[in-house]
């Protein structure tokens, strides 16, 4: 069954292709310059519109974040959606891609696409991500697994194997590693994980996991795989999931393929 | 007959047909003007100073002339100089000076033939005080090499007239202490001495005073590093000071440490190069000074230098800091690093050091110090902390360092410990 709902999803992610093909025909026809366009964001994400975007374990800083402000007033000031990108475009290819939650630009020379499907939205990115560079890779995989209601995830594992950019292909992994740990532990991607005190010998026992992410991969991928199927401990497995997520590994990626299929939280 | 006899026979005989040829030469056309007429690469000789010889690609040594008996270079070549210039429209764009009889073959190259050395001299000379830097500061050198000329004087000139290039001048002072004519320290020391010269120029003069033969720049440089007002200056002579196999400089290097009056710059360059001697005796002072210093910087140095001079005298006195507990942590942590990083302890000297050592900073810097070793003892030590040590931070440390290492064995201890 849940390979049946995987080929759904995918089915789903390629009948969204006309329509994301329409949406970069709009880009298209923007012309050079900057295009702004929004979708709606995944449930647990937020962002001040600027520089800084914050889901569950990971906030992402960019530009002037300020450390004097405090966890307070960000809190406030962090809005839930939707996710907003504006790309630069030069000779009809985008050459940066900015990815905000919340926020406007309104600059003079940035055409509003105004809010576009995320479906649409996700098509579009991550086949822009499969021949950019790797600056616009990066951040169009980013802004793909922001997108709510939809799962990328087969198509972030056709990305993390066969992306031209290796920076993308390890920005895919990585978030593959991030939705596989949710998985695992019957979590949300950007919800709130459970922070309970470690005990000593599970804080001793996740430095033996970064110890070993550190030795040669034939050496660690093996047994970081060995964890993350295997071993009782939710915490342990998710720490040896994210470290393969940073491994880039081809064996890591079978993995996530394996515990992402039909499945989506 | 020893070999340096007969370098110096072979040099003589060489000059004297070299200066039989040289006069007829120069008469017709002077150097400038052959060299201003030719194009491309073109070579010129002429007869090498007593004690210059070569091995005619490019190594050059010049001896003393108060050298005496086999000092290893007898199978080098007392000449003659053999300089090449490269020409373009008459004006030269580099030179290169070797020296011997020995050289591959350039093709193309213009070979001018031999020309008297005092031709060479004025000729060279000129070229230093007009031609650009490169070939300016180049040209000092045949100057320094050729027989039969004094040219202390005219290199003093050289030195002192701020008209020429700092590079020039720095060539020129150098090699006026190179070649021995007479007792150039007194001029020299004025350059040092002289605050409205050129910084890097009085530099130079404290290093050529280091260099002067049979320690005649001693004095100069123990009263600069005494009693300059400036301490960088002060500083660069201690250096130098260091470098001089000499009781009278140790001794000065000495009194630098122990004077309160001396500035923290200075007695740290006076501690670094102490710490730099093999003899036991400065050592033993170093050691001795260590609780009279100051500051943590300068103890930090004594500390790099006895453990990098190893021994077991360094050894006990190391473990000695390291252990006792009434001397701030920083300073037994700086003990134990110095001490790690040499081979003032052993691998088992640390294994069994932090199983004395019962407070947790110097547990840590030992479990550092561990893993920044390559043998296989220290990641044994440390494999052994990460399974067993009753605190679990310092397990989590050694399993840090362990991820480090690049040794087969700690992944499967690794392995071992998340799977059992």
């Amino acid at each position: 069954m849940r390979y049946g709902a995987l080929m759904a999803a995918a089915f789903a992610l390629g009948a969204g292709r006309a329509a994301g093909q329409s949406l970069a025909q709009r880009v298209s026809s923007a012309g050079d310059g900057r295009v702004q366009l929004r979708f709606a964001s995944r449930a647990g994400v937020c962002g001040d519109g600027r520089s800084t975007i914050s889901g569950g374990d990971h906030n992402f800083m960019r530009g002037d974040w300020s450390s004097r402000e405090t966890d307070g007033e960000w809190r406030r000031r962090c809005e839930p959606g939707p996710v907003r990108v504006v790309l630069r475009t030069a000779n009809g290819s985008v050459e940066r891609l900015s990815v905000n939650i919340g926020g406007n630009d309104s600059g003079a020379d940035v055409r509003d696409l105004g809010v576009v499907s995320a479906r649409d939205a996700v098509s579009y990115l991550l086949d822009l991500a499969r021949g950019a560079s790797h600056r616009v890779g990066d951040d169009a995989v980013l802004a793909a697994v922001l997108a709510d209601s939809i799962t990328p995830w087969p198509s972030l594992i056709t990305l993390a194997r066969n992306a031209q950019s290796r920076d993308t292909r390890e920005s895919a992994t990585f978030w593959l590693g991030q939705a596989a740990a949710a998985r695992v532990n019957g979590t949300t991607l950007f919800g709130d994980h459970d922070q309970a005190d470690e005990s000593d010998d599970e804080a001793v026992r996740g430095e033996a996991i970064f110890a070993i992410s550190q030795q040669p991969r034939d050496e660690s991928v093996p047994v970081l795989i060995r964890v993350a199927r295997t071993n009782k401990d939710p915490v342990l497995r998710r720490k040896a999931l994210f470290w393969l997520g940073q491994s880039g590994d081809a064996r890591a990626i079978d993995l996530f393929s394996q515990i992402l299929s039909g499945a989506e939280r | 007959m020893t070999p340096s006899d007969r370098v110096r026979r072979v040099a003589c005989a060489a000059a004297a047909v070299l200066a039989a040829l040289g006069p007829s030469m120069a008469r017709a056309q002077s150097i400038a003007d052959r060299v201003r007429g030719a194009s491309g690469d073109v070579e010129i000789r002429f007869a090498a100073r007593p004690g210059v010889c070569g091995d005619g690609e490019g190594s050059v040594n010049f001896r003393s002339r108060h050298d005496t008996g086999n000092d290893g270079y007898w199978h080098c070549e007392p000449g003659p100089v053999r300089v090449r210039l490269t020409v373009h429209d008459g004006a030269v764009q580099a030179i290169h000076t070797l020296v011997g009889t020995r050289h591959r073959a350039i093709a193309g190259l213009t070979d001018l033939g031999a020309v008297g050395d005092r031709d060479a001299v004025q000729y060279f000379l000129s070229l230093a005080r007009s031609a650009d830097v490169p070939v300016a500061r180049e040209a000092v050198t045949p100057v320094a090499l050729a027989d039969s000329m004094t040219v202390t004087p005219e290199l003093l000139t050289l030195a002192t007239e701020r008209s020429h290039p700092i590079e020039v001048r720095k060539s020129a002072l150098f090699w006026a202490g190179q070649v021995d004519e007479s007792d150039v320290s007194a001029p020299v020391q004025r350059i040092a001495d002289d605050t409205t010269e050129d910084r890097r120029l009085r530099e130079q003069a404290v290093f050529v005073l280091s260099q002067l033969p049979d320690g005649a720049g001693v004095p100069g440089l123990t009263r600069v590093a005494r009693s300059s007002a400036e301490p960088w200056l002060a500083a660069k002579a201690t250096f130098w000071l260091g470098q001089i196999d000499d009781p009278g400089a140790s001794q000065t290097l000495r009194q630098l440490v122990t004077d309160r009056s001396v500035s923290d710059e200075v007695k740290g360059q006076a501690v670094f190069v102490l710490g730099q001697h093999d003899s036991q005796d400065d050592q033993a002072f170093l050691r001795s000074q260590f609780d009279a210093l100051g500051t943590k910087k300068l103890q930090d140095r004594v500390l790099m230098g006895v453990a990098q001079h190893g021994g077991p005298d360094a050894k006990a006195w190391l473990l000695g800091i390291v252990t006792d507990s009434a001397r701030p942590v920083d300073v037994r942590k700086q003990a134990l690093f110095w001490a790690g990083q040499s081979e003032a302890l052993k691998t088992s000297d640390l294994t069994a050091l932090y199983d004395r050592l019962h407070d947790d900073a110097m547990q840590r810097q030992t479990i550092f110090v561990l893993s920044q070793r390559d043998d296989s003892a220290a990641t044994d030590a440390l494999m052994r902390i990460a399974r067993s040590d009753p605190e679990h931070d310092l397990r989590k440390q050694a399993m840090f360092w362990l991820g480090q290492k690049n040794d087969p064995r700690v992944a499967k201890f690794l392995a071992d410990i998340l799977e059992h």
